[in-house]
């Protein structure tokens, strides 16, 4: 198995624990990935809603130069994921779009047929891995931990876009949570917004959502969260410590991409996962696991 | 009825009474249930067989938008959602209760007093010519019926402050920005009340009776029109600038972009965040193809 892997720019900026276990977490399970390292960033939602032709040009990029590898897309962040999916769909549906966005990418010397799947992580590891070859790859248990699941929005939303794009979108987390050996605790994993896309726009506002969820995550009692988003990463781990002095709460809870979970449950070196390079120290749920 | 008598049913009923009780309470009722019955019918059958519960309703067919519950914690009309055995209903939330299921809306009242969601014009409409496109584009924004449903989801609007005014307000306005004999600057006065604040969590769209891509037709419609005329917040200029000029972003030169000075506000948080290497060098370069420098070149 072999994918186009486009981290996008927080796995190479404030998350690059991320970049790290991804490839980590691939290399032991056989998967090779063939970074696109001339691929421009997606855009996020920004882009999208000032300029969309733009954001379908930049996504288009992506979408060719994975096609060039003959290779599906896979992204590590739920908002890449939703807006390359979404670019992808439009240019399928409109060949009008598609050729104007040709025109454009024949610029630099790409051009983009259509063929190009979209995949994230989670994807790739419980549809084309899958769960049961996982499960035969579990060196350390998660034993039973209370493990939070965190999606983020874009790769749940909005399902007018998402639902034609897999056909058992809804779960993946949970399932690959409890194959790792946790229990998935996901009372509100479909419904909330960790607030990252306020960060830089209203830190205060974004910062009682955020205490919101990590508030109601420390009621049932979560030793970690797990999430499939760097963004939503960026928020529940690095302002975690802003959210608890706003809320005048004690949440201490660790934060944790996908695929670090993955790598510890398989026995990755955590040096190799990066760990300890998170704001929200991992280290309590680590003894736990490796006591 | 009896002919679609479907067995049993028991509902927990979110019950309180200010003038009365101190704290909430959850009271059962076992209902008989019949085929395709609705939240509404097994509310009234409550009332009429059980106890006076206080509950708004009017049409019964998903257009007059006050029947609105939270139903198993998601926003719903009472009058288009399916009964199920064990269903967990309450007011919506986000709102204060006056009793039982029945809010307070007058903060919504208050909202549509202040954006004037109607043509506000000083001239004779009849004297204008309104284009049959136009008059197809603000068609596109008439479906919605104000349930309110999209406030309650919407964590923006939930959030501390009355920042963001909410998504079906947006849409509101968004009829307006099309309509050649509105008079008043629409998209200025989306921007007063929030527009940035819209997270695209798409939880509008989600709880919708209407299915309503909200998001999509109403906020990043204003937004991209709003950005035209320079109504902006410094995130989105300086995050669309970097994509223009380096085609990827640096986040640490992102934030320190956007919060300049402000940054140094928080110094042990600052510390922490460089000491964990979430920071990469703002110098930095990704090397990613220029496709904006291309669109720009060739227009758009």
């Amino acid at each position: 198995v072999k994918y186009a892997y486009y981290p996008g720019c927080a796995a190479k900026g404030s998350c690059t624990e991320l970049d790290l276990s991804v490839k980590a977490v691939a290399e032991k399970l056989g998967i090779s990935l063939i970074e696109l390292d001339k691929a421009p960033c997606c855009g996020g939602r920004e882009v999208r809603a000032v300029d969309p032709f733009k954001s379908i040009v930049l996504n288009g990029s992506i979408l060719a130069l994975a096609e060039r590898e003959g290779l599906d897309v896979m992204t590590v962040c739920s908002t890449c994921y939703l807006t390359i999916c979404q670019a992808n769909q439009e240019m399928h549906k409109d060949p009008n779009l598609l050729s104007r966005v040709n025109e454009k990418l024949a610029e630099v010397n790409l051009y983009y047929n259509g063929g190009t799947r979209v995949k994230h992580l989670l994807h790739v590891i419980v549809e084309d891995y899958g769960l049961k070859a996982l499960s035969g790859k579990v060196r350390f248990p998660l034993l039973g931990r209370r493990i939070g699941v965190f999606y983020g929005c874009h790769l749940l939303r909005p399902r007018r876009v998402l639902a034609s794009e897999r056909e058992t979108e809804t779960l993946q987390l949970e399932r690959l949570v409890s194959v790792l050996g946790g229990t998935p605790i996901d009372n509100i994993a479909h419904s909330t917004c960790c607030g990252f896309p306020l960060v830089l726009v209203d830190e205060v506002l974004a910062l009682h959502i955020l205490s919101d969820y990590l508030t109601k995550m420390k009621e049932v009692k979560v030793e970690c969260i797990v999430t499939t988003c760097p963004l939503c990463h960026i928020a529940l781990d690095m302002y975690q410590p802003k959210a608890q002095r706003i809320s005048k709460l004690r949440f201490e809870i660790p934060i944790l991409h996908v695929s670090q979970l993955i790598g510890i449950a398989l026995g990755v070196d955590p040096d190799e996962l990066g760990v300890n390079k998170h704001v929200v120290s991992t280290k309590s749920f680590m003894d736990k696991i490796f006591r | 009825v009896e002919d679609l008598a479907e067995g049993n049913i028991t509902l927990k009923v979110f019950r309180f009474d200010p003038n009365v009780d101190k704290n909430p309470r959850y009271v059962e009722y076992s209902i008989p249930k019949w085929r395709d019955m609705k939240v509404l019918e097994a509310l009234v059958y409550i009332y009429e067989n059980y106890e006076p519960i206080a509950f708004r309703y009017g049409c019964r067919s998903m257009l007059c938008g006050v029947c609105t519950l939270t139903i198993n914690g998601e926003p719903r009309l009472a009058c288009a959602t399916d009964v199920e055995d064990g269903m967990l209903i309450e007011p919506l939330k986000g709102f204060p209760i006056i009793k039982d299921l029945v809010v307070d809306y007058e903060k919504n009242l208050r909202k549509l007093r202040e954006i004037k969601p109607f043509l506000a014009a000083d001239i004779e409409p009849v004297k204008v010519k309104v284009s049959k496109e136009a008059i197809d584009k603000c068609l596109t924004y008439s479906y919605c019926i104000a349930c309110s449903a999209c406030l309650s989801a919407c964590p923006s609007a939930q959030g501390y402050g009355e920042k963001f005014i909410g998504p079906f307000f947006f849409y509101f306005l968004c009829r307006y920005v099309f309509d050649p004999r509105d008079k008043v600057d629409r998209l200025r006065q989306a921007f007063s009340e929030g527009l940035y604040r819209c997270l695209s969590c798409y939880r509008c769209e989600e709880v919708c009776p209407y299915e309503i891509p909200v998001n999509e037709v109403a906020i990043d419609e204003l937004r991209s029109r709003c950005y035209e005329r320079g109504m902006s917040v410094d995130y989105v200029k300086e995050f669309v600038k970097m994509v223009d000029t380096e085609g990827f972003i640096n986040s640490s030169k992102l934030f320190l972009k956007v919060k300049g000075l402000k940054m140094l506000k928080d110094l042990s948080w600052m510390k922490n965040v460089v000491v964990k290497r979430k920071f990469t060098s703002p110098f930095k370069r990704y090397g990613a193809l220029p496709i904006p420098r291309i669109l720009k070149a060739g227009g758009k």
